[in-house]
């Protein structure tokens, strides 16, 4: 198996490293003992090695036989759909809810706009008022941002969810 | 070193998908389809066994990209749980091994997607060098004086990025060929050797004792 690189002066001198890699591999994988005269093939035969031991740690012993009997069941598809059903309702309900309020922001703008403005203008002034609509922006763009932000982390998780 | 393609891809959430691509390998033995059969059937104890057989390889997988064994635990029944839910959709074109492989690998990868955690290092350059990446927590010339070289090369292979982790155990623990190793993760070949290439090759520069540690 050669090193897929093709060019560039260092091209030997990988294809080597590359080699002394895969004997190494080789060379721990059937048990043989360990080449003295060569320190780095010594040394990549330690990363093999290594390697070759698993991860610590390790599934519970009943683990086949737990998933298993939960595939069977179907338990988790149940409880998920039973989830996805619960949410979407929540989220139709949070819609409605969103839609009420700013029809009523709007309504509420409407009458009493005009008079709030007065009140804003003689209390804070005309620089007063104008910081407080500056305010006003960043929290609207702060808040649009993260509302983009989710629906594009949310819109990510569709296809991946496929299997 | 440059490296000519370390851009990572995407992996298709169905193994299907990759299932049909034209690197393919080896199709499922008739032991594999026998026990798919007998999963598809609804047999007493089949699915039961798919699991047993299968357990260890998506363990070494899910845990190498996530590290956590708590988080690795949930994975991986995520992934059988998956397995399950698509067997129907699985060809026999592929080994049966790869295509559980390629499914515990698309769970763990968009864990790590959702946690925001980088897959692999970003291209160019080696990076952090490996003794600065395994943080306070491990003392190199402890280590040394220990003569604790296993110890220290586990710590380094831990603070190696999570595909890179993934790949030299695919590679080196399970015996996966490049190719297989290919269809698993979707990256192409080349791309897989580039990796391996590189990370054997930063373990091996830590061991050097004007470097890192000695060996």
């Amino acid at each position: 198996m050669n090193k897929p690189r093709q060019e560039g002066p260092d091209h030997d001198q990988d294809e080597r490293e590359w080699q002394a890699q895969e004997r190494a591999l080789r060379e721990a994988r059937d048990g043989l003992p360990v080449t003295p005269d060569d320190a780095r093939l010594a040394r990549y035969r330690n990363i093999a090695e290594a390697l070759r031991q698993p991860p610590q740690g390790a599934l519970p012993a009943d683990f086949a036989s737990q998933v298993a009997r939960i595939a069977l069941q179907g338990s988790v598809a149940g409880r998920t759909a039973a989830r996805g059903d619960a949410t979407r309702f929540e989220q139709v309900l949070v819609r409605i809810l969103s839609a009420a309020f700013v029809l009523s922001a709007l309504v509420a703008l409407g009458i009493y706009g005009g008079r709030l403005l007065t009140m804003l203008q003689s209390s804070a002034g005309d620089d007063g008022l104008q910081w407080l609509l500056v305010l006003a922006a960043c929290a609207g763009l702060t808040w649009s941002f993260e509302w983009m932000r989710r629906r594009a982390d949310h819109g990510q998780d569709g296809p991946m969810r496929a299997i | 070193m440059a490296l000519a393609t370390l851009a990572t891809v995407g992996v298709s959430p169905c193994p299907m998908d990759a299932a049909e691509s034209p690197s393919q390998t080896h199709g499922a033995s008739q032991e594999e389809r026998a026990l798919v059969a007998a999963v598809l059937a609804g047999t007493p104890g089949a699915f039961e066994r798919l699991v047993r057989d299968y357990q260890g390889l998506c363990w070494h997988i899910v845990l190498r990209m996530v590290r956590h064994p708590e988080d690795a635990r949930e994975l991986c029944q995520e992934a059988f749980l998956r397995v399950h839910r698509c067997l129907h959709q699985y060809r026999f074109d592929a080994a049966l091994k790869s295509w559980i492989a390629q499914v515990a690998y698309s769970v763990a990868k968009r864990h790590l997607e959702r946690k925001r955690i980088p897959l692999a290092e970003a291209a160019g350059g080696d990076g952090l060098s490996l003794a600065e990446s395994m943080g306070d927590g491990f003392d190199l010339e402890t280590a040394a004086a220990d003569a604790d070289l296993h110890r220290l090369l586990h710590a380094a292979i831990d603070a190696l990025p999570p595909l890179q982790r993934t790949l030299l155990t695919l590679y080196h623990l399970d015996d996966v060929p490049i190719a297989e190793i290919s269809r698993i993760t979707g990256l192409a070949e080349g791309t897989i050797k580039s990796h391996l290439f590189r990370s054997r090759k930063q373990l091996r520069r830590m061991l050097e004792p004007d470097i890192g540690v000695a060996a």
